[in-house]
């Protein structure tokens, strides 16, 4: 019998050659030439620049879409489709003169009516869309003659610029705008060096080599953006050849991924500043000198050096992360002393075995988990009895962005604070002004500096760089001496390339940028 | 029943904590814009009125637009389901036919090293967790060989160790069954009587042992399609394939509320619409079973 069957056992077995040579032959390489396949963290949502709350989607509008202003490279402020403005009536007044020869993916050209449409919309209540609180304090804009916007505003506003070069504020042709009204989303038409080709969600998203862009022509012909959610599934897929570039790229890949010739590791200081905000609804937090001491109880250097493997930095002299425009260094705070710490408490009359509730998005942030359990460790070296609760971040920002009713149920909870128009001005506003607690925004602290809020409405109705910065300055030091957080690090932000691409980089906001490449073989 | 499970989905996804309108918006929006995505979707509606008005869409045969991408949810889940379904066939497939194979092999060649080594493989793969398998198989067939793609869709190739991760406990309990019930059907006294009469081996096995060998085995993989189904979830996300199991986890995360309730409507439809065809199979197979 047994004969008899070791025919059966071999057509098995060339079956199963038969039909993995077939895949073998339908595999090929995924890129080459002057294409570049990215992969992200995850697909865009929405590909409509003025209806979009994030990071993925706000990354690949940017290589189609340009605004008014933008950021190079170091994320200096630079014109783009204005080649210069001029502020009057004591900064309520701005006039755009706007770059000549500028082509709509769909052949528009962009002028002074084009962007009055663009304005008119992302304004108008009705709308509804993620513009409308950015640009409060825009009135209106009109046309003066083709290439010249007069802008007018309620109120001069010191973070327009930045606010204006933040990912929102970027053009869709007119004539696109009213071909496809609300699928918009759909039709992405800017001017930006690529324009779109498909998008297969939860795949990929393609874009080419706009020929008749205004500026330096991309030495790329296509990139493809590529959502692969599994960080050890995206390293894998750049360690086999299958990507150009990966980004984010997981702390405990970096290593080998340093050692690997053929890559190229990037990493830039990233915008999110972690922390956890100190309730002060809650009697134990009221007193500065146990808001302080738990700072003090914490040993940030070591968390870097342990739980980042040195990719981070301990948010020491500023609560916000150096690349936030309006960052100062205002001092050197809460050097790891929990000596210190207890005296605080016990000058607090903080009895020992005091209960905090912690709360954490678990699997929102780089080590979010791990940092939350250090720290439980070492408030409970100073005394505390820490428990700690985690939530994915769905049920977490829900519950932590409602009314308190009539106190936050937590004591300490953590967030990262990373604002896309990379200013101070709602950088810090939308966690230290007093009239950003909870619903209205992201206070949750419950934190009311009259100092902190004197500085910030000074840096905002001001249009003068200085002063701005100064104004900054004092909110900055005021917060790290009130400690409504305890405050921790900024993670780095890490992207890995091919070698052969030159001229790629990675920015704080989170994203790896590959439009300008060009690819050395 | 649909019905019922319509109700559940709905229910249960506004029980569960979660703000979609802050999830869509991100940090940066204020009151204003929370406002105005939840007039837009109608989650300012009290519950009851938001499942009247659902019921009703969903007579209309209107599935609603997603809230993260404003796309209208059937041209969010048709293409993926369409994916997963590709791949759960394929994945079945190749359980069915190597895991047939193997245990028919094995029962025929009893106690020997081929036959244990089979059921050791064939419990590895049904103990191995497919997320860990998946993450195995990537390392070994894409970066070091290079044979086929790590992840994503495109072509077969794609499609291959997706199929293979996906497939592999299904393949493990077919190949154990098959072999299980093989053993008892080449003892029965019909099979002796055939090889009495000089039968060819393989026509005993290919006509009578394997046709009621089948029957259990047929059950079994009908079963086992629900689990692949939701087996694909964690295999759609550790090789980046765009199919239904990763849009719902995904639509979970961000409360994406049409999104959801219309894959499970259509997945639940689906399975039982393979219950169904397994039933069918069934009484092809044996011919007692009349419908």
């Amino acid at each position: 019998m047994n004969r008899r069957f070791r025919s059966l056992g071999w057509m098995c077995a060339a079956a199963v050659l038969l039909s993995a040579g077939v895949f073998v032959l339908a595999a090929g390489a995924q890129s080459g030439g002057g294409a570049v396949l990215l992969a992200t963290q995850a697909d865009a949502a929405r590909l409509d620049p003025a209806n979009t709350g994030d990071v993925p989607s706000m990354m690949v509008q940017s290589v189609m879409f340009e605004g008014l202003v933008g950021w190079d490279k170091d994320q200096k402020l630079v014109p783009q489709l204005a080649e210069s403005w001029t502020l009057s009536d004591g900064g309520k007044s701005i006039t755009w003169k706007l770059r000549h020869g500028v082509k709509f993916h769909d052949g528009e050209e962009f002028d002074a009516q084009a962007a009055k449409v663009n304005f008119d919309r992302w304004l108008d209540k009705a709308n509804g869309l993620l513009t409308l609180s950015q640009f409060a304090t825009v009135d209106g804009v009109e046309v003066v003659d083709k290439y010249t916007l007069k802008m007018t505003l309620k109120e001069p506003n010191g973070a327009l610029l930045q606010t204006l070069a933040g990912r929102r504020a970027m053009f869709n042709s007119p004539k696109a705008l009213a071909k496809w009204g609300k699928d918009i989303n759909l039709h992405p038409t800017g001017t930006g060096p690529f324009e779109f080709v498909e998008w297969v969600p939860k795949d990929r998203l393609t874009v080419k080599r706009f020929d008749g862009y205004w500026g330096t022509k991309p030495a790329l012909e296509k990139i493809t953006f590529k959502p692969v959610p599994e960080p050890a599934s995206r390293v894998a897929m750049l360690e086999a050849g299958d990507a150009d570039a990966a980004a984010p790229i997981p702390i405990q890949d970096v290593a080998r991924l340093r050692g690997n010739p053929k890559l190229n590791v990037m990493m830039v200081d990233s915008l999110d500043n972690l922390h956890f905000a100190l309730n002060m609804q809650k009697d134990v937090f009221k007193d500065v000198r146990v808001r302080q001491a738990v700072n003090y109880a914490v040993d940030k250097d070591s968390i870097v050096k342990n739980i980042y493997n040195g990719l981070a930095v301990p948010l020491t002299k500023s609560p916000v992360s150096p690349f936030l425009w309006g960052y100062s260094a205002v001092g050197d705070f809460y050097k790891y002393d929990p000596a210190k710490a207890k005296e605080l408490l016990k000058a607090a009359g903080v009895k020992p075995g005091t209960k905090l509730v912690m709360w954490i998005p678990d699997g929102r942030y780089v080590q979010d988990r791990q940092v939350g359990e250090a720290v439980a460790g070492y408030l409970r070296d100073v005394g505390f009895d820490i428990q700690i609760v985690k939530m994915e971040w769905a049920t977490y920002i829900g519950r932590v962005g409602q009314k308190p009713d009539p106190v936050a149920p937590y004591d300490l909870a953590m967030l990262a604070w990373s604002v896309g128009t990379q200013d101070a001005d709602w950088g810090l506003a939308g966690t230290f002004l007093s009239t950003n607690w909870p619903p209205r925004a992201y206070n949750l602290a419950f934190y009311k500096s009259d100092v902190v809020d004197n500085a910030l409405a000074a840096g905002r109705q001001t249009t003068d760089s200085a002063k701005r910065i100064e104004a900054y300055k004092v909110a900055q030091k005021q917060i790290m001496e009130d400690a409504p957080w305890l405050f921790l690090v900024a993670p780095k932000f890490i992207g890995a390339f091919k070698k052969e691409l030159q001229n790629v980089y990675v920015i704080p906001f989170g994203g790896a940028v590959v439009k300008d490449a060009s690819i050395k073989r | 029943m649909l019905f019922g499970i319509l109700a559940a989905v709905f229910v249960t996804m506004r029980i569960v904590p979660g703000d979609p309108a802050r999830l869509v918006a991100g940090p940066d929006a204020g009151p204003e814009e929370l406002a105005a995505i939840r007039q837009q979707f109608g989650l300012d509606q009290p519950l009851h009125i938001q499942f009247a008005r659902y019921l009703r869409d969903i007579l209309r045969g209107e599935f609603g637009r997603s809230l993260k991408t404003q796309r209208p949810v059937l041209d969010e889940i048709v293409p993926r389901l369409g994916n997963t379904a590709l791949l759960a066939v394929l994945s079945t497939l190749f359980a069915v036919v190597v895991g047939l194979l193997a245990g028919i092999v094995a029962a025929a060649r009893r106690n020997s090293t081929f036959d244990h080594a089979t059921m050791v493989v064939a419990m590895m793969g049904v103990s191995t967790p497919s997320f860990y398998l998946g993450i195995v198989l990537i390392v070994v067939f894409a970066v070091m060989l290079r044979l086929f793609p790590a992840g994503g869709s495109g072509g077969m190739a794609h499609l291959v160790l997706p199929a293979v991760t996906l497939g592999a406990s299904t393949l493990g309990i077919v190949a154990r069954m098959t072999r299980a019930s093989m053993i008892d059907v080449l003892d029965e006294d019909y099979i002796r009587t055939a090889r009495a009469k000089g039968v060819q081996e393989r026509l005993i096995v290919a006509r009578h042992a394997l046709r009621n060998a089948l029957l259990p085995v047929i059950a079994v993989v009908a079963l086992q399609f629900g689990f692949v189904l939701a087996g694909s979830v964690l295999v759609e996300t550790v090789f980046s394939f765009p199919g239904i199991g990763w849009l719902i986890v995904e639509s979970i995360s961000m409360r994406d509320f049409p999104v959801v309730q219309g894959s499970i409507l259509l997945v639940t439809f689906v399975s039982v619409l393979v219950n169904l065809a397994a039933d069918v199979l069934y009484g092809y197979a044996d011919p007692r079973i009349k419908y």
